[in-house]
């Protein structure tokens, strides 16, 4: 079943969905019907520690980094412009492959170059950020970015953490200033 | 409150809340020579009209259905009633176009600002307020924002995005041919492409900085603003030499020879001065990042003089004041028509001609360039000074001076 999470609200994977063992975090949204410079948005995923910082820069995924080492992260790839329907950029996890370290993974949804572009989500037609039990197919958690994060240009969305022998989820829903650079800092990557 | 492009706000939902709005769309400067016309386009869930009826302009004031929209007559304002819209009417674009904009080589970077306003329409009271700065828009047909339903509330959002091509091209994203409905826009409308390849895309528009318009900010870029061009050009008003229009254009003998030069003043609290007196050249990887490129005493060179400004550091300065010099003879600028351009990478060329003279004076300061938070503004100056040591006095920069000459 879908719970729709508010920001800040959290939810048991492993009750609400027992059979849960991959998790897609689907972006999307539209191309730009107007002229002037594409939205382009990006996905990314922080595999962290105990300490909420990554264990290396290899737990960093996005864009020019598909795939993390254990092979339990993998990114769909980049799209520039948001052509097409539905997701435009995905990231996949599989739940079982995590390594045990990896307490906590973080996902963010920036605008490429939003400042130099002047570029905010609600300029952006029907952006969206969700939480979708890649099995079923059951959307679990979205936002709408263009409507509740309209003026923002780097989020972070939510979090997969470990609870006990639990994996629960957060609505996080934050904005960021200083894009995907402030965000790689916050959890100890040096861009 | 004042909103920003993307933002949106909820209008319906308590028991107070407005059951019919009012947008007014004003702009600066009010009096310009573009011909603006504002329209609304009424849209069902798939973002298209039911019909040209829907497209609410000067010579269809209303919804065929009701009074979900209604355009005053001979005004920019919209009157939007939530109650009375059509039940398949989610969205209400509101537009303003140039008439002809394209044929003319107009665009909104000619104004300075579009102002849009939301008025509950029982109280008056005002509810929002979308000031957009348009100086670097080259739309011809811009969305100023739209009211749209969700979950069954209405809301508005401020957008300021457009379309070079112009009504056509709005229009047909709505789903309606302005040829079909009559409307006089634009029989043969270059296409987006030709325009956005020119190869001179700096140049594609110009901004004069006048009275009205006196300054321009323009928003900082990670990497600096690149390398930006001073020039200073002029000839003389009358063509004495009989050479005609040409001639004039290529004038060769110029009487009054003018020098261009700088004050600057860094971050670091390091001020000085940039001009062929005294060789002061600077230079642009070093400090003062501004180098003086050539010194056009004989005015023979139809370019003028080049002063280059290394944008990537723009970070390290505060401010610049140009000015131009008449070293020798009697000054007399009304015989110049000097004209001032600054060309700054993927930017309208920005032009500040010197309209005012004031013979008497030596030096004149042309435009102040300031730091402000990595922006960097524009402003025209054209102000007159007896010699260096006022122009320094006028705006601050604390420098000793001593009289010099050139080598």
């Amino acid at each position: 079943m879908v719970v729709s999470l508010k920001k800040g609200g959290k939810m048991s994977l492993s009750k609400e969905a027992p059979e849960l063992r991959k998790v897609l975090v689907g972006l999307g949204w539209d191309a730009r019907a107007t002229d002037g410079v594409d939205f382009d948005l990006d996905a990314s995923a922080f595999l962290l520690n105990a300490t909420g910082k990554v264990r290396s820069e290899y737990d960093f995924i996005f864009y020019n980094q598909l795939k993390s080492q254990c092979g339990s992260v993998q990114h769909t790839g980049d799209n520039r412009t948001g052509a097409g329907e539905g997701d435009d950029e995905a990231i996949l996890i599989d739940l079982n492959k995590v390594p045990l370290e990896v307490q906590k993974i973080t996902f963010a949804v920036t605008i490429h170059e939003a400042i130099q572009r002047k570029q905010n989500f609600g300029q952006v037609g029907n952006a969206f950020i969700r939480l979708v039990d890649a099995e079923t197919n059951a959307e679990v958690a979205r936002y709408d970015l263009a409507e509740d994060a309209s003026t923002e240009t780097a989020m972070i969305f939510g979090e997969i953490y470990r609870h006990g022998s639990e994996w629960k989820f957060g609505a996080v829903g934050q904005g960021y200033i200083g894009g995907l650079e402030a965000i790689c800092c916050n959890y100890g990557i040096n861009i | 409150m004042d909103l920003q492009p993307g933002q949106n706000f909820l209008i319906t939902r308590h028991s107070l809340a407005p059951k019919s709005v009012k947008i007014t769309l004003a702009w600066e400067p009010a009096e310009t020579t573009l011909l603006l016309r504002s329209s609304a386009f009424a849209l069902t869930s798939h973002g298209k009209v039911r019909s040209g009826h829907d497209f609410i302009y000067q010579n269809q004031l209303t919804l065929p259905d009701g009074g979900g929209v209604q355009r005053t007559v001979d005004k920019n304002e919209f009157a939007v009633n939530f109650s009375q819209m059509p039940i398949t009417i989610e969205r209400i674009v509101i537009a303003l176009t140039i008439e002809q904009g394209l044929q003319h080589n107009q665009s909104f970077s000619q104004l300075y600002q579009i102002e849009s306003k939301i008025f509950d329409l029982n109280s008056g009271k005002c509810l929002a307020v979308f000031p957009l700065l348009t100086s670097m828009m080259l739309e011809t047909a811009l969305i100023v924002g739209e009211f749209y339903s969700r979950n069954k509330e209405w809301k508005f959002r401020a957008v300021g995005q457009g379309f070079v091509g112009g009504l056509r091209q709005l229009a047909g994203e709505y789903g309606i041919d302005i040829n079909d409905i009559g409307v006089v826009d634009a029989p043969d409308t270059p296409t987006k492409l030709e325009v956005l390849t020119s190869s001179h895309p700096t140049q594609l528009k110009k901004i004069t900085l006048d009275k009205k318009n006196p300054s321009i900010s323009l928003d900082k870029k990670v990497h600096g603003f690149g390398e930006i061009v001073a020039n200073l050009n002029w000839h003389q008003r009358k063509d004495s030499s009989g050479k005609g229009f040409f001639g004039r254009l290529i004038q060769s003998s110029r009487k009054v020879d003018l020098d261009l030069g700088c004050l600057f003043k860094l971050r670091n609290g390091e001020s000085g001065v940039v001009q062929a007196l005294g060789n002061a050249f600077g230079s642009l990887n070093m400090q003062p990042y501004i180098q003086l490129m050539s010194d056009d005493r004989s005015g023979a060179s139809v370019d003028g003089e080049f002063l280059h400004i290394n944008g990537q550091h723009w970070n390290k300065l505060d401010r610049v004041v140009l000015f131009a010099m008449i070293y020798e003879g009697t000054p007399n600028w009304s015989e110049t028509d000097a004209v001032v351009t600054l060309q700054i990478p993927e930017r309208p060329l920005l032009e500040i001609r010197i309209d005012s003279h004031h013979n008497d004076q030596r030096i004149c300061a042309l435009a102040i360039l300031e730091n402000q938070d990595g922006n960097l503004r524009v402003t025209k100056l054209v102000k007159y000074f007896q010699d260096h040591r006022y122009l320094d006095q006028a705006y601050g920069f604390g420098l000793r001076w001593v009289a010099g000459s050139k080598s």
